[in-house]
């Protein structure tokens, strides 16, 4: 079938699923408004000192951090919710009585996820933090960058988790493992992965490990897990994410990328192939 | 033809779902599938709709190779599955807005054809209601017409009128016969025969993935079941005394001036009204009485059924 004919079936089913959203929409403007208010004395008194906002690395990283952590939980909600939800519930059956295709049904959930989770989290994450940037405290266009990054690098993981099952069911005949459960493991995966939590994770084995031998770790135990965070890193699109930023807001000089060009471009293969492979899936994948 | 599939098989860890499987569909005709549970109705439905990959043969579904092109077969399919699960939450009118995009209405039109099919299926006061809320009738009615709105050249209907009352099912089969005779086909599944006899042109029965019997109603009785009659007479004893001289298997009395008789064959029908005229008897009516539930019968009787039909498949 032509795009001209695929779009609006597409757009068809993006549109329910964003229908749905308009309570959480709700709740997320309520949420919002109350950490605004609480945060607003706050960003009142650091107004009273102007000072010129410039970006560290132990800036960037917490709002990187919370900002992926607010995105990444939007985008594994809202898909388990508008793609989980219609095959547990066996609604799909229904969509699948139509002249889509498993890419058709991919891309629309992962849409309609996007849209979902880009407005929740913007209002969550601008609405809480809005007296800052209305007092000229934070600087409100590098913010929306590292939101959109965070949004942008959270659904790239998803979207490798979701195309790479279309592979694994042409091979083995079933949805061997759904999109949702794919898409949401490389989310966390992406998320674990990073240099913070790689090395957050390695220190504790490194603190656990010493304890079980009774004797205290040493600093070059710290370093080895600070060496291993930071070669796994570069397997997690939220690092890349994180080092165009660094990059674009001056923290550290560009080079070194010639690493993460192998992951992004297996990331890439993985999307294209499950596209490719997904058009010939027979959707009772969907329904066995 | 809209349909021609010839071949298809498709089996399952457990079961042989269908077993070399050919039919054919033809440009405004109702064709029945009919077999009892597990017999491979909804597999063939599913196959033919691109939904399932058959493991052998192949169909051209609206002249659409099912197996080059499976999901693009659907744009001119629209199709009912037993047990559907609707979304629950939305109103009937958002549901089958949602659907009338599905099946390509552009949005200007969209409003309409909900319109049109809300009052076809006698469902329009029901359009604020959610669809969890609907009885199981009304949501077989709103199914119904979700189907409907699909520009479509052939339905595939698995079991469209259960849950249905019976006013609504006079008015259905009325609806799905107007489709068809404005050039689109059905291909339904259905348990009920007796119903079916007012809808279906064409049979075909399937048992154990295999079709064991395929043609109008008048040749599967012709070729299938002994040749019955009823018949109304003006005397009933003179008429037995009569009907003794017709080779038959079977003759017995029914109700007031009514007899039965089972021929041992067709032709010796034309005796019938001889025997009777000379011994001076008025035969006032006389009627087979074969129904598609004694073929259907006939079919799955131990021994004979669902091997082959007699003389091969019409």
């Amino acid at each position: 079938m032509e795009w001209r004919d695929r779009l609006p079936l597409i757009w068809a089913i993006v549109r329910k699923d964003i229908g749905r959203a308009r309570n959480a929409v709700f709740v997320c403007i309520v949420i919002g408004g109350v950490f605004a208010f609480l945060v607003a004395p706050l960003a009142l008194s650091s107004a009273q000192f102007p000072t010129t906002f410039r970006w560290f690395d132990s800036t960037l990283r917490p709002f990187y951090a919370v900002s992926a952590a607010l995105t990444g939980f939007a985008l594994a909600i809202a898909f388990n919710t508008v793609h989980g939800g219609e095959i547990h519930k066996g609604t799909i059956r229904s969509i699948i009585l139509y002249p889509v295709d498993a890419n058709d049904i991919a891309i629309a959930k992962l849409g309609s996820t996007f849209l979902i989770s880009l407005v929740l989290t913007t209002i969550l994450f601008f609405g809480a933090t809005a007296p800052f940037f209305a007092f000229g405290v934070w600087p409100f266009p590098d913010f929306l960058a590292i939101h959109l990054m965070a949004l942008g690098v959270g659904f790239v993981s998803l979207a490798t988790g979701v195309f790479l099952a279309h592979v694994l069911a042409h091979y083995t005949k079933r949805m061997a493992i759904s999109p949702v459960s794919l898409g949401s493991l490389f989310l966390v995966g992406s998320a674990l992965l990073t240099e913070t939590a790689a090395n957050g994770i390695a220190s504790q084995v490194i603190l656990l490990l010493s304890r079980s031998r009774d004797q205290f770790p040493t600093p070059e135990d710290f370093r080895a897990a600070l060496t291993f965070a930071q070669t796994v890193s570069v397997l997690s699109p939220y690092h890349w994410g994180a080092r165009i930023l660094s990059q674009g807001f001056g923290i550290f000089p560009a080079g070194g990328e010639l690493l993460v060009t192998i992951p992004i471009a297996l990331t890439l293969l993985a999307i294209v192939g499950g596209y490719v492979l997904g058009k010939k899936l027979y959707l009772d994948v969907f329904t066995r | 033809m809209l349909v021609q599939a010839s071949g298809l098989t498709k089996t399952y860890p457990k079961a042989r779902a269908l077993d070399q499987v050919s039919l054919e569909i033809r440009e405004g005709e109702v064709f029945g599938l009919f077999g009892p549970n597990g017999a491979g109705k909804t597999t063939c439905l599913r196959v033919l709709s691109g939904i399932t990959e058959p493991d052998a043969g192949d169909a051209i579904v609206c002249g659409v190779p099912v197996r080059e092109a499976p999901n693009d077969v659907r744009r001119h399919l629209g199709i009912l599955f037993d047990l559907p699960t609707p979304y629950e939450g939305m109103t009937l009118s958002e549901y089958l807005a949602f659907f009338a995009r599905m099946a390509g209405h552009p949005s200007a039109s969209i409003r309409d054809r909900v319109s049109w099919a809300m009052d076809l299926l006698v469902i329009r006061h029901l359009y604020e209601n959610r669809i969890g809320r609907l009885s199981m009738g009304e949501r077989q009615r709103a199914e119904l017409a979700r189907v409907l709105l699909s520009p479509a050249q052939l339905l595939l209907l698995d079991e469209p009128f259960s849950n249905v009352d019976v006013d609504m099912r006079i008015a259905l089969r009325g609806i799905l016969r107007d489709w068809v005779s404005r050039g689109g086909s059905i291909l339904f599944t259905s348990h009920n025969l007796i119903e079916s006899e007012a809808i279906v042109d064409r049979y075909a029965f399937i048992h154990l993935g295999r079709i064991v019997a395929v043609g109008t109603a008048r040749e599967l009785k012709e070729t299938l079941l002994a040749p019955a009659y009823q018949l109304e007479v003006t005397d009933v004893e003179k008429a037995m005394a009569a009907l003794e001289k017709v080779p038959h298997q079977t003759l017995s009395r029914g109700g007031p001036g009514l007899i039965h008789i089972g021929l041992l064959a067709r032709p010796d029908a034309a005796k019938i009204a001889k025997v009777l005229v000379e011994a001076g008897v008025d035969l006032l009516e006389m009627k087979s009485v074969g129904t598609m539930e004694d073929v259907y019968a006939r079919l799955t009787r131990a021994g004979y059924g669902f091997l082959a039909p007699p003389g091969g498949t019409p």
